[in-house]
Parts: structure tokens; C-alpha cells; sequence
């Protein structure tokens, strides 16, 4: 049970740290790190595994795809219309955690069952 | 011999798998023997295996504590190297074959001794060079940095800016970073790259065998031959990743597998609708596959956009090796090159358009000049001191004898009667890109890495193969292992001279930012330099050596003097306080790769000597000039 738990339980622990970090604007390398890792894996990996993909490695290697896709293609909207880091950073967060909850929730459904 | 080279032989010797990849099993008697054998040696030779990695790596570590990287020469990073890093590296790869004895190599095991290996071999200039490698590097901190400012992009200022959706992204994650610049975020963006590589490329190789041996082989094959230094924080290798996990996914979940000639399927498609209607049932859409598939096919036309809008070069890439994939009749979306194809032209009509609108002719001019592209691509490059062309021959080598090896397994597994459609097509796909650029005499390094997943799958089949075929077995690992290792170091770290930065260049580019007033013209003796990681619009940058006087001073017997004439001469029609810049990396680049000889070097010193020139800043390293005013202007 443990397991399947820990891939949500992952994304949601690095997204709201993030989220704290950012809001309370430390300044680290930790910060560095956890943000270059966040946006390479995190707002796909829920996705990825809502997708079909269920095993570690074809979840990371969608997940990365979905990560990077969906930042580059956020990104790139806000750069031709109008730029706000804040609200794109928000909408990759919001996709994260939504798809994560998701996925907690069906997993524990699934072990309760 | 002593029992530790002979356990070591034993181990090292690699045993061929059965063909499809099912584990050999002995026959009569005890059956239960081979898989206690087969467990034993599992367990020793992962034991054997990372006792070898960690050795390597304390080793290797230990080595890397002095190096002296003021003294490289021409041959790169393995002029300086210690003979122990290469011996550290060595037995971390050598770590890795150990790993692989058993015919069933456990995953754990496997990925440890990848992300070691990764470690070895590509994060070796992250510890050891104390400044961001690659000029290229700080342009890209530096157009984020302009995106973070503006908020926008001006396609004017020069082709990145028509490909903006890396540099985009980048911004997001260097206000999510909370780092001042986006250089903060590069130093270990190599092997985190390689690292990302890992489970698409593992995906892809999963979908053609069930061999775990072999896959993990191409793996190891991957990682030692991936010398084009690519991974570095750029918009390639961010495509790149795209580019694998596109393909991943067409291959294991788009995948067409071996069936009868079209007209028998569409007959069969026929029968199929004749006996139960027209139209399928409400319950066949709605069949979880589907709406899985069509989920996992919005991740490959999302993917393919960031790669469209991140890449000039990437989306044909993946135009040809999808198109490659269908005609193979290996890709069951056979609409999507023509919807990869469209994505690209719409965004040159509509983001590129100023770029393209100005450089269009020049690039039709370069579709079907193959010789033209492999001219820029080999023999333009084959110049310099005697060590440099040996570090370029040495790649043409590396490189054609991967393919060699790919093209030897290719036969051998066809041999056994493998039918590789679907990794025989990407493998040659891309070699149709040498046909449509030259892409500034680097398309040959990007065709080499768009293959390079396949083409290491097939030499890892004939390095593994079974029986008397297995060269793994001929040669030995023992034998090749350093090889590889040496080539590694020699091809992918064979510019460092040039691609590496001291600190006082990077202090130079610093104080330039301080001393020089916004606007100015900044003329250098290349664009080599750790600058424009800000203020990338901020001054008018040129390089001596990308200018006409440049080739004309190079056929002159007095170069540097009539450079020196010229160079004064632009410096003074300037129309603000115009700066001169030179740096050890910038000199160094042209007169090895501009074909200076020595021009730029004696250039410098002429500046120096010159009573025209007044120093703003020096160090060892580097120097920024400004021009004294002519006698008799006041």
C-alpha cells in the first residue's frame, strides 16, 4: 500500500514545499534543485500514470515528456500573450497536485477494495 | 594467476543469452541446479559489480583533487587528466559489464551502476571546472534573462528568438528557482540530461526485446559513445529528451506488430464491419484502450510542439524518423508525420517568420547539397594543431565504427531472425537530415545522436550476441572496456581548451558588465567568451574572426598587422566609446577552429603594443581595451 502512495505522495510533498518556499521567497540551493527537479518530472508524473502509464519507468519517461511539454507550452502561450510567471507556475502546481490527488484517491479506493 | 583475477575473469566473461532473450536452462538432471547456479552468480556478480563501481569511484574522485586545468593543450581534457580518473572510470564501467553476467541483470542493480556511470563520465567537468562550460551556455542564461525582464520576445534580435519555447520555460523555472540568473541552474545540467535520457531510452529499447542483457548493454553502449556534448543547458537537449519520449511512446503503445500485407487487412477490416455493422459499437469507443491511446497521442502532439517551438533542427528529426516509422509500418498513426509536418510549417509561417523571411534562400540553397554539407561538416573542421585533428579523427573513427558495429549486429540479429523494422528505421532516418542542411557544419553531430539509441542497440547485439558471434567474448571486456573508456574522455572532452572558461575569463565578462556603459559596441576576438548572460540585447557584440577582414587577413602574409589596421579602423567609426576584448578561450578558438594559426595570438600582442589602445581591465586571462582618441581630434 505503501508504494503506490509514494509516487503522489511525492509530487503533492514537493509541489506544496515548493509552493512555501516560493511564497516565503527563501533563497538556497536546496531550492534550486527541488524547483530544476519539480519542473523536469512533477506536473506529468500524476498525468502520466492517469494515461496508462503505470510502471516506474514508462511513468517517468511520459511523465518527463508531460513535465517539460506542458512548461514549454505554458510558457510559450504567456510569452506571445501576456507573461505571468506567477499564474503559470500556478497552473503547472494546480495540475500536479489535482492529478495527484487523483491518483491517491484511486489508489487507496483500489486497496480498500 | 591469483583467485581474484580468476573470480574476475569468471565473472567478466559474459554469457550469451538464447535468442529472443530467454534464459539458457540446462538440461536433465537436477533442474533446480542452473537456477541455484544462475542465483549464486546473480548475487556475486552484483556483489563483484558495484564493489568494482565503488572503487572506481573513490579512485576516480581521489583524482580529480588536482588538476591542473590551466595546462590543456589541444588534445582537451585528457591532456590534464590523471591517468587514475581515466582508471577510476575505467572500473566503474567495467562495474557495469560485471553487472550484466547474470542473463537476467537485476533492474536495481542495473540503474545504479547507469546513474554511476553517468556520474563518471559526464559529470566529471561539473566537479572539476569551477565556472559554466560552453559560451553557448551563457547566451541562452542570457536570453532568458531578456524573457524574464520583457516578458516577451523580440525575433529581430537574432534566431533564438524565433525558437523561444526553451528559453520560455527556463524563465518559469528560474522564477521558481528563486536564482538571480539562469547560469546558477547549469553547472550539473549534463549528467541530470543523461539521467532524463535514461527511462525513454530504456522504454524504447523494452519495446524491441525482451533481453534484459542486451538492453541494458545498449544502455552502457549509449552512455560511452554519446560524445557529441549535446546535454548541456540548451534548447537540443531539452528537444532531445522530447524526441525520445515521443518515440518511446509510439513504440510501445502505437507499435504496429508483424501482420499480412495492407490489402489483407483492409479485407479483413471489411469482413469485420459487413459482420457487425458499419460502425462500431458505443461500447467498442469507449474501450479503455482508446481513450487511453488518444490521452497518450495528446502527450506526443504536446511534446512535439515544445520540441517545434523549443528547436530548429529537432521537429524534422522527428518529421523523418516517424515518417521512417510509418512507412515500416511500425507506428500505428499514420496521420501523424503529416500532422508533425503542418505543426512545423504553421510555426515557421507564424513565430519564425522573421527569421525565415530573411534567411529563407540561403536555406533552400543548402536542401540536396550533400556535399556541400558533409564539406562543412568533416573537412572544414579537420584543421588546426596536429592535436586537435587527432582528437576530430579520432571521433570520424569513433563514429563510423559504432555504425560499423550497428550495421554488424543489424545483420547478426537478422540473422537469427529478428525482424528490427522498428529500430532499424530511426536508426537511419535521420542521415536524410545530412540531405536538407548543413545546419553550420553540425548536422553530422546531430544525426549521429538522433541515432545514437538505435545504432548503440545493435552494436550492443553484436558486442553481446550469442555463441562464437559474441565480440564482447572474442575481445574481451578487460580489453575494451579502457578503450571505449579513453575514447570517451579524448572525443567528448577533446575541445575543453576552448569550452572551458577560467575564473578570471568569467571575472573579465563580469567587470565588462560594470565598466562598459549599455550600448556600446563590444568587439571580440570571437564570440567565445562567458558573456551575454545578461544584457543580451544591451550592447552591439561582434567577433573579429566572424567578419570578412578575418578570411581576407588569413590569405595575407602580414594578418595580424592588417588586422590590426582594420580592426582600429571599425573600433574608430563606432559611434559611441567602442571596447576591444580578448580572452584566452576566444583567442584559442579562432586560431583552432577559424583556421587563425596563431593570427589571433599575435593580433593581441600587437593590440598590446599598440599606442592606440588603452586597457579598461586585465588578468591573466583576459583584457578589455577601449581606443585613445586620434592625435588631432582632441
Amino acid at each position: 500500500m505503501v508504494r503506490p502512495l509514494a509516487w503522489p505522495g511525492s509530487v503533492i510533498a514537493a509541489t506544496v514545499v515548493l509552493a512555501d518556499m516560493y511564497a516565503t521567497q527563501v533563497h538556497s540551493p536546496i531550492r534550486a534543485a527541488l524547483a530544476a527537479l519539480w519542473i523536469a518530472l512533477c506536473p506529468g508524473l500524476s498525468l502520466a500514470w492517469l494515461l496508462g502509464a503505470r510502471e516506474a519507468v514508462p511513468r517517468l519517461a511520459v511523465g518527463s515528456a508531460l513535465s517539460i511539454g506542458l512548461t514549454i507550452a505554458i510558457a510559450t502561450a504567456m510569452v506571445y500573450t501576456r507573461w505571468s510567471p506567477w499564474a503559470g507556475l500556478g497552473l503547472l502546481a494546480m495540475i500536479a497536485l489535482t492529478c495527484s490527488l487523483i491518483e491517491l484517491v484511486a489508489v487507496a479506493r483500489a486497496a480498500a477494495a | 594467476m591469483s583467485r581474484v583475477a580468476r573470480r574476475a575473469r569468471v565473472l567478466l566473461a559474459v554469457r550469451a543469452p538464447l535468442p529472443g532473450g530467454e534464459p539458457a536452462v540446462g538440461h536433465g538432471g537436477d533442474a533446480e541446479a542452473p537456477r541455484r547456479r544462475f542465483g549464486n552468480l546473480a548475487g556475486q556478480s552484483a556483489l563483484f559489480s558495484v564493489a568494482l563501481s565503488a572503487a572506481g569511484i573513490a579512485i576516480w574522485a581521489w583524482a580529480l583533487s588536482d588538476v591542473p586545468l590551466d595546462r590543456m593543450n589541444d588534445l582537451g581534457l585528457v591532456s590534464v587528466l590523471p591517468p587514475s580518473a581515466l582508471v577510476g572510470a575505467g572500473l566503474v564501467v567495467m562495474g557495469f559489464v560485471a553487472a550484466l553476467v547474470p542473463e537476467r541483470p537485476h533492474p536495481a542493480v542495473m540503474t545504479f551502476q547507469a546513474v554511476v556511470v553517468v556520474l563518471v563520465l559526464y559529470g566529471t567537468t561539473s566537479i572539476l571546472e569551477p565556472t559554466t562550460r560552453f559560451a553557448a551556455t551563457y547566451r541562452h542564461a542570457g536570453i532568458i534573462d531578456y524573457i524574464s525582464i520583457h516578458g516577451s520576445v523580440d525575433p529581430n534580435i537574432d534566431a533564438y528568438f524565433n525558437w523561444p519555447g526553451f528559453f520560455a520555460g527556463g524563465a518559469l523555472l528560474v522564477r521558481l528557482a528563486g536564482v538571480h540568473n539562469a547560469l546558477a541552474l547549469t553547472g550539473w545540467a549534463s549528467p541530470i540530461f543523461e539521467l532524463l535520457y535514461l527511462p525513454p531510452i530504456l522504454v524504447i529499447l523494452r519495446s524491441a526485446t525482451r533481453d534484459e542483457r542486451l538492453v541494458w548493454g545498449s544502455v552502457g553502449m549509449f552512455y560511452l559513445m554519446n560524445w557529441v556534448d549535446q546535454d548541456y543547458f540548451s534548447p537540443q537537449a531539452c528537444a532531445f529528451l522530447l524526441y525520445l519520449a515521443v518515440l518511446a511512446i509510439l513504440l510501445r503503445w502505437f507499435a504496429t506488430p508483424d501482420r499480412p500485407d495492407a490489402i489483407d487487412a483492409a479485407g479483413a477490416m471489411v469482413r469485420r464491419a459487413l459482420h457487425r455493422g458499419a460502425f462500431p459499437r458505443p461500447a467498442e469507443l469507449g474501450r479503455p484502450r482508446d481513450v487511453l491511446q488518444v490521452g497518450l497521442m495528446a502527450v506526443v502532439i504536446l511534446a512535439s510542439f515544445a520540441i517545434v517551438a523549443s528547436h530548429q533542427l529537432t521537429p524534422f528529426a522527428l518529421l523523418v524518423t516517424v515518417a521512417a516509422l510509418v512507412i515500416a509500418r511500425r507506428c500505428s498513426a499514420p496521420l501523424l508525420p503529416v500532422l508533425l509536418a503542418l505543426l512545423t510549417a504553421a510555426w515557421g509561417v507564424y513565430a519564425a517568420q522573421e527569421f525565415l523571411s530573411g534567411n529563407l534562400h540561403l536555406l533552400s540553397r543548402q536542401v540536396g547539397n550533400v556535399d556541400s554539407s558533409l564539406q562543412s561538416n568533416v573537412s572544414a573542421r579537420a584543421q588546426g594543431s596536429f592535436d586537435h585533428r587527432l582528437i576530430v579523427d579520432l571521433r570520424l573513427a569513433a563514429s563510423l565504427g559504432l555504425w560499423l558495429l550497428a550495421a554488424a549486429g543489424a545483420l547478426i540479429r537478422r540473422r537469427q531472425g529478428y525482424r528490427d523494422w522498428a529500430m532499424l528505421a530511426p536508426a537511419g532516418a535521420p542521415f536524410i537530415l545530412i540531405g536538407l542542411q548543413s545546419y553550420g557544419g553540425e548536422v553530422l553531430l546531430r544525426v549521429f545522436l538522433f541515432g545514437l539509441p538505435f545504432m548503440a542497440f545493435f552494436a550492443a547485439s553484436a558486442l553481446l550476441g550469442s555463441g562464437r558471434r559474441s565480440i564482447l567474448r572474442l575481445i574481451g571486456a578487460p580489453a575494451l572496456v579502457p578503450l571505449l573508456v579513453v575514447l570517451f574522455f579524448a572525443c567528448r572532452y577533446g575541445n575543453e581548451r576552448t569550452d572551458y572558461f577560467t575564473p578570471r575569463e568569467a571575472t573579465a565578462a563580469q567587470r565588462f558588465y560594470e565598466l562598459v556603459p549599455r550600448g556600446s559596441m563590444a568587439l571580440a576576438a570571437t564570440q567565445n567568451l562567458p558573456w551575454r548572460y545578461v544584457y543580451y540585447d544591451g550592447y552591439d557584440y561582434r567577433g573579429i574572426a566572424d567578419q570578412d577582414i578575418w578570411t581576407r587577413a588569413l590569405r595575407r602574409r602580414d594578418a595580424s598587422a592588417y588586422l590590426l589596421r582594420e580592426v582600429e579602423a571599425e573600433l574608430r567609426a563606432a559611434p559611441s566609446t567602442p571596447y576591444l576584448v580578448f580572452s584566452r578561450a576566444a583567442v584559442t578558438y579562432a586560431d583552432t577552429f577559424e583556421g587563425g594559426g596563431g593570427t589571433m595570438l599575435r593580433l593581441e600582442r600587437a593590440v598590446e603594443r599598440s599606442p592606440a589602445f588603452r586597457v579598461v581591465y586585465r588578468n591573466r586571462d583576459a583584457a578589455i581595451y577601449t581606443i585613445r582618441p586620434a592625435p588631432g581630434t582632441g
